[in-house]
């Protein structure tokens, strides 16, 4: 996707960029898993920008490829094609001290708290442990620190002696944001971050990210399922499908003119905030197509409402429709 | 007030119910003095956060608690007219799927992995309903063709994990209405499935029940699910309902602290929100509750009162009721 738009109808100057990212899972079978009988394309040619100080959230449904984007910027997980760029520079060009540097800049906080959080280290430990790995610090200047992190995500001072599993599910998410805060980064990837929490504990989480936001000019990548979520938090959004995304906007834009059909689908697909809020009925019928054998022409054409006869064979090109909105279909 | 004209219509009417579980930290007072009633073709919905009683009030009326740790202690089930809590083992079981069935959740658990869906949802029209053996795969076909199986008369062959989330989901919804119940509780049905799958779902289940008069109960932490399916509401925090009304008092007029935090606390799809309240603390466990109102530790209007005693039920309007002590 040409993101040079995107970049001029921002505010921030932008940190992260992506292009043409790609990974294509092998699928092997025979005895020594040798025979490579086809791939998964989860992530099949993704570009956006990240601005500084802001939110890039990625909505879609399960197994289009949102976590294995993080995983790629994160560096969890080698691109097959395409490459990130970070402050301008290709992160996959550099040498290793550069992606050491990179990848203490960029940290994630996960769904599920647990696994991040190793259960037999005392919390203090568990919070430090990345400051003793990348940095000089004396004993007494990360203890201040972890103090100072606790004190950040709204825990206690007495919190630092404690086991992992002596928290709640929220406390425990808390942590996971003091952890990943810890080496001052200046992106975190947020991976379905409430999806896992009671209801009421999801707001606490929310209005924590975003004061932490505010605090530290620090920029998110948040993946999420839900779009009221992703309104609430976001600055920009990309919609993915089948390993690609689909749309691309200001949150505002996109909440107020959607133009993908898959987008607009999500849109009425979610549920209502008010039983008097007008719905639109736009029920998707079918499922999501296997990403081993994605649909020819546009991916969505075989569950789109609007599908014309080209649809079917034409890959559609991404169109900047106004200045920072971007969407993919044949229909503009 | 029009209630013997309306209690008529009333197929479930579950009084004062409480079911409580032993543990090795006390007594779980998870289902503690709940009363509700079922009109025919209504949708009830149960909201609340996880552990504040939602599965054990439905296990309870479907008799399905594991005993022990659990036991009703309390309460009336009277459904149809007849009070489940009286029937014999025996008399429970023909009650179960013929006239009040479940779905629930997880249909990886409900569904078991050795046998077909064609065996399954066979079996479960057998079991229930007196009708000849070689129309009884007939009627399977039949229910699997109401919730949108495509090519039902080869997907019955298919075993759970041949199929996707959503399919499997839609099987244990076949095999709730296969019995045409009364009742049917659909338990957190879509929490698991993705959005357009759970549109898809909430659709069919919403024509089921137009087809077929049916009263459902749908038990959920999402108050858009309430918003898209219930006529009425009954929040539930600790183990007691603690305001239930239409859904348009409950939305427009929360009358509960908990109620209007709750809904104050989600983001909206449709307008921009500016900051989303957010309730301190998290809910309580569910032994060793401290007398009075069980959200009193987090409830921003807390009195001295609220902390020694629970508050009785208050009206707000005709068929709207909370209970909290600032009604008074
Ligand atoms: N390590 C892997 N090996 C093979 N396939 C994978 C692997 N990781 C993810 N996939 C597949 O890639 C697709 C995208 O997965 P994922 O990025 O986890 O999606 P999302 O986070 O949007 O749910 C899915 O079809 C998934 O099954
Ligand atoms: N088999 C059991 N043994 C002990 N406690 C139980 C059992 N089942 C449920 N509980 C307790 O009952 C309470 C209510 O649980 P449940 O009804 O499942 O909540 P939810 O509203 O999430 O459906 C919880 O506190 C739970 O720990
Ligand atoms: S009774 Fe008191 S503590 Fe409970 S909800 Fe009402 S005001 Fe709050
Ligand atoms: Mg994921
Ligand atoms: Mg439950």
């Amino acid at each position: 996707m040409t993101t040079t738009a995107q970049a001029a109808s921002g505010n921030g100057s932008v940190l992260l960029e992506a292009q043409d990212l790609k990974k294509y899972f092998p699928v092997t079978r025979g005895i020594l898993l040798s025979k490579v009988t086809g791939h998964i394309k989860a992530v099949d040619g993704v570009s956006f920008q990240l601005r500084e100080g802001e939110t890039l959230g990625i909505v879609g449904e399960s197994g289009c490829g949102k976590t294995t984007t993080a995983k790629m910027v994160l560096m969890l997980e080698r691109p097959t094609e395409g490459t990130i760029f970070f402050q301008g520079d290709d992160v996959y060009g550099g040498n290793e001290a550069q992606r050491k540097e990179y990848r203490s800049s960029v940290q994630a906080v996960f769904q599920d708290p647990w696994s991040s959080l190793n259960p037999r280290m005392r919390v203090k430990d568990i919070i430090a442990e990345p400051m003793v790995i990348n940095w000089q610090l004396s004993r007494n200047e990360i203890q201040q620190r972890v103090m100072e992190l606790l004190n950040n995500v709204g825990l206690n001072d007495y919190h630092s002696n404690l086991y992992p599993h002596e928290f709640s599910g929220g406390q425990r998410q808390r942590l996971a944001v003091a952890r990943a805060l810890s080496l001052n980064p200046k992106v975190i990837v947020l991976d379905e971050p409430v999806s896992a929490l009671d209801v009421s504990i999801r707001a606490q989480i929310m209005n924590l990210l975003k004061d932490l936001q505010a605090e530290f000019g620090v920029s998110y990548i948040l993946i999420a399922h839900h779009l009221a979520t992703v309104r609430y938090m976001c600055h920009w959004v990309a919609v993915m499908y089948l390993g690609q995304i689909v749309e691309l906007a200001p949150v505002k834009e996109l909440f107020d003119n959607p133009l993908h059909p898959y987008t607009k689908a999500l849109m009425s697909a979610a549920l209502p905030s008010h039983p008097d809020t007008p719905q639109e009925e736009m029920i998707l019928t079918g499922e999501v197509p296997s990403p081993l054998n994605p649909p020819e022409g546009c991916h969505f054409h075989t569950r789109c409402p609007m599908v014309m006869d080209h649809c079917a064979f034409d890959i559609p090109e991404v169109k900047e429709v106004t200045p920072g909105h971007f969407v993919s279909c044949h229909l503009y | 007030m029009a209630a013997t004209e309306t209690r008529k219509d009333v197929v479930l009417d579950v009084k004062d119910l409480r079911t409580y579980f032993r543990t090795r930290w006390g007594e779980v007072k998870a289902v503690d003095g709940v009363t509700f009633d079922l009109r025919k073709g209504e949708t009830l919905g149960i909201v609340g956060e996880s552990g504040c009683g939602k599965s054990v009030t439905m296990l309870s009326l479907m008799r399905l608690i594991p005993m022990p740790p659990g036991r009703i202690v309390d309460g009336s089930i009277s459904l149809d007219g007849e009070d489940l809590l009286q029937l014999s083992e025996d008399e429970m079981s023909k009650v179960r799927g013929s006239k009040i069935g479940l779905i629930i959740q997880d249909p990886m658990t409900s569904l078991n992995p050795v046998f077909s869906i064609g065996n399954q949802v066979t079996e479960a029209i057998r079991i229930h309903q007196d009708i000849p053996r070689h129309s009884v795969m007939e009627r399977a076909l039949d229910v699997l063709r109401k919730v949108n199986i495509p090519a039902a008369e080869t997907r019955v062959r298919d075993y759970p994990h041949q199929m996707s989330g959503g399919m499997r989901q839609r099987v244990v919804g076949a095999i709730g209405i296969s019995c045409q119940p009364m009742v049917l509780i659909a338990d957190e049905p879509t929490t698991s499935l993705d959005v357009t799958i759970q549109a898809q779902y909430l659709k069919l289940l919403k024509d089921l029940q137009q087809d077929s008069d049916l009263s459902l109960i749908f038990i959920t932490h999402d108050f858009g699910i309430v918003a898209k399916m219930c006529d009425r509401v009954a929040v539930m925090y600790a183990g007691k309902i603690v305001e239930m009304g239409s859904v348009r008092d409950i939305f427009n007029n929360p009358s509960h602290p908990y109620t209007e935090a709750l809904l104050a606390s989600v983001p909206k799809m449709e307008e921009d929100v500016d900051r989303l309240y957010a309730i301190e603390g998290q809910p309580p466990t569910l032994h060793n509750l401290p007398p009075g109102c069980s959200f009193a530790a987090r409830c921003p209007y807390v009195m001295d009162k609220c902390r020694e005693q629970y508050p009785p039920e208050f009206n707000v309007a005709e068929a709207h009721h909370s209970a909290c002590w600032r009604l008074e």
